[in-house]
């Protein structure tokens, strides 16, 4: 299992660049992140070096950054390994959100939260895959 | 214009004194023989019946306040016994629970009378087509400003609050030419006039507005608007329901039915009874009401009084425009609203009442009621679909506590204003008073 940094963010202007500014200060590296938008807000979710770090450089700042597990998953960079991947989690389970994480060859990083972590992590586990 | 009911509205000023001083005898008589809580309070101060003479000793009398009856829910206060309670009617309390008043039949009568008083002032009588636009229900207004309307012989066209489509298409077809609302409904039905071209098709002559603070510019805006003449109606279920006071066309102040209710103005923090023209809250006793009868009931209204006689030939007590509530309820679309209620609700919501504030404005002549909640660490979620949820959530819990649907912000912590340290929960932007 691996943190994310999840942070709600007004849609106000100069938020982002607040965000990054912090984060560049606490000697935090982004390693990938996502930001979902709705009309009112955004929910920010970042992947750092230094989650715990992050969290508390954030929440100083006066911001609402909280940590999230979420699983790491390690496909093949080619192409269809997106769908094999799917293909073995089935119909049973939701995805909450997912996004890419790093790509190092021969690997791609896909992050991931589901409806039951546990049983997601077994399965992608049993199926060869490296997951952090 | 016509008068319902000269020998009362137009009372030498000693013959209505002494038929208040009768009916204030009476009052605490019957209070102190048939209400518990009324007859402890004065054994509390030693007062006896027979000890209040008439109007001179009301001062020596305790007042009342709505935590009274809320304390006292259901039926505590009331003097008939309840095979005598032919009607009963509710109002929200400031934390949920409903205030219950009941009337005997002949409370039914005084209110009937007291609408047609107030209906007659406007220029309406037989032959006019009242349309009651007033919410019916537990609600006193929509039956209040009915029965009246009836009594006075009206046609009455009992369409409750609502559907501005088929409003307007009885005004049009009906010939409808009073309507009885909120100022700011009247308001809001003006612009689909407007917009959809009706002002000809019209026979709307007046409107009895109430039920919320409304200004001057309102007024002039809606009677200018619609080529009809407004009229001021007040009241609240505590005492009876809308028919308490009303202006005249003079339009110099509401007159109250002071042969049924005394009117008195108090400095809200000292409790002295202010003299004629000072500001200050509003209290009235119901001196000829049978089913829960109240004594020196504090309304938190904010007015000043005259007993000057009105160029309309009435002499009855006069109370001006209100200047505000000596409490912090807020009324948004005709609705009573405490932030206390708000506070509760939440509290439904997560253990810790989240900070929340709450704006309250006025676009084109609607009120537009926001809540801005902060996600603290109890409300927070990496998830959208969970806020939103959580917002969805808010906004029913909200409209089940105070019947008003408030459109829902989400926050970051730490951004909604604490001066002072104590957090300024409501900020009202409309310039009511």
């Amino acid at each position: 299992m691996a943190k994310q940094l999840s942070v709600f963010l007004e849609n106000r202007s100069g938020r982002m660049l607040q965000v990054a500014s912090l984060l560049k200060s606490a000697g935090i590296n982004i390693l990938s992140f996502n930001l979902a938008e709705t009309s009112d807000y955004g929910m920010l979710r970042l992947m750092v070096d230094d989650p715990e770090k992050g969290a508390a450089a954030l929440d100083a700042g006066g911001f609402s950054a909280h940590l999230t597990d979420v699983m790491v998953v390690y496909i093949p960079a080619r192409m269809g390994s997106l769908s094999e991947l799917l293909d073995l989690l089935g119909d049973t389970i939701d995805i909450r959100y997912m996004y890419p994480y790093q790509t190092q060859e021969p690997n791609a990083g896909m992050v991931m939260k589901v409806s039951d972590m546990p049983w997601a992590e077994q399965r992608i586990r049993d199926a060869g895959y490296t997951v952090d | 214009m016509a008068i319902w009911n000269v020998s009362k509205e137009c009372m030498p000023a000693a013959d209505r004194r002494q038929l208040q001083d009768a009916r204030l005898r009476k009052l605490v008589s019957r209070l102190y023989h048939h209400v518990p809580f009324y007859r402890h309070r004065l054994q509390e101060l030693d007062i006896t019946p027979g000890d209040i003479s008439g109007i001179d000793d009301i001062g020596r009398l305790p007042f009342t306040v709505k935590d009274d009856l809320r304390d006292n829910y259901p039926f505590g206060l009331f003097a008939a016994p309840e095979s005598e309670i032919v009607r009963l009617h509710a109002s929200s309390g400031t934390t949920g629970k409903a205030t219950v008043v009941g009337y005997t039949r002949r409370d039914i009568e005084v209110w009937q009378e007291c609408v047609a008083r107030c209906l007659t002032m406007a220029g309406i009588g037989i032959g006019d087509k009242v349309q009651v636009a007033y919410g019916y229900g537990m609600f006193t207004g929509g039956l209040g400003l009915h029965y009246g309307a009836e009594n006075l012989g009206a046609t009455v066209i009992p369409i409750s609050a609502g559907n501005t489509r088929r409003q307007l298409d009885f005004m049009v077809d009906l010939g409808t030419t009073a309507i009885a609302c909120t100022p700011s409904y009247l308001a809001h039905v003006m612009e689909n006039i407007k917009e959809n071209q009706l002002q000809d098709l019209l026979k709307l002559r007046v409107a009895i507005c109430g039920g919320e603070p409304w200004t001057v510019e309102m007024r002039q805006k809606i009677e200018k608007g619609l080529g009809i003449e407004l009229f001021d109606i007040y009241g609240l279920s505590e005492i009876m329901g809308p028919g308490v006071a009303q202006d005249c066309d003079q339009h110099q102040g509401s007159h109250v039915m002071d042969d049924h209710f005394y009117a008195e103005i108090i400095d809200p923090d000292t409790l002295e009874v202010l003299p004629d023209g000072e500001v200050g809250e509003l209290v009235l006793t119901t001196l000829t009401k049978e089913g829960i009868p109240l004594l020196r009931y504090r309304t938190k209204d904010l007015t000043s009084i005259t007993h000057e006689v009105c160029a309309c030939g009435r002499t009855s007590a006069r109370i001006s425009r209100f200047r505000g509530r000596s409490d912090d309820m807020l009324i948004i679309r005709g609705v009573n609203v405490f932030p206390s209620q708000i506070e509760a609700a939440l509290l439904e919501i997560s253990e810790t009442s989240p900070h929340y504030q709450i704006l309250v404005d006025r676009v084109r002549d609607y009120d537009t009621f926001e809540i801005a909640v902060e996600i603290d660490a109890n409300l927070f979620s990496d998830e959208v679909s969970t806020l939103e949820k959580l917002s969805r959530r808010i906004s029913e819990t909200l409209q089940k506590a105070i019947g008003l649907h408030p459109t829902v912000r989400l926050v970051e912590p730490n951004t909604l204003d604490r001066s002072d340290g104590k957090a300024q929960r409501v900020i009202d932007k409309r310039r009511l008073f």
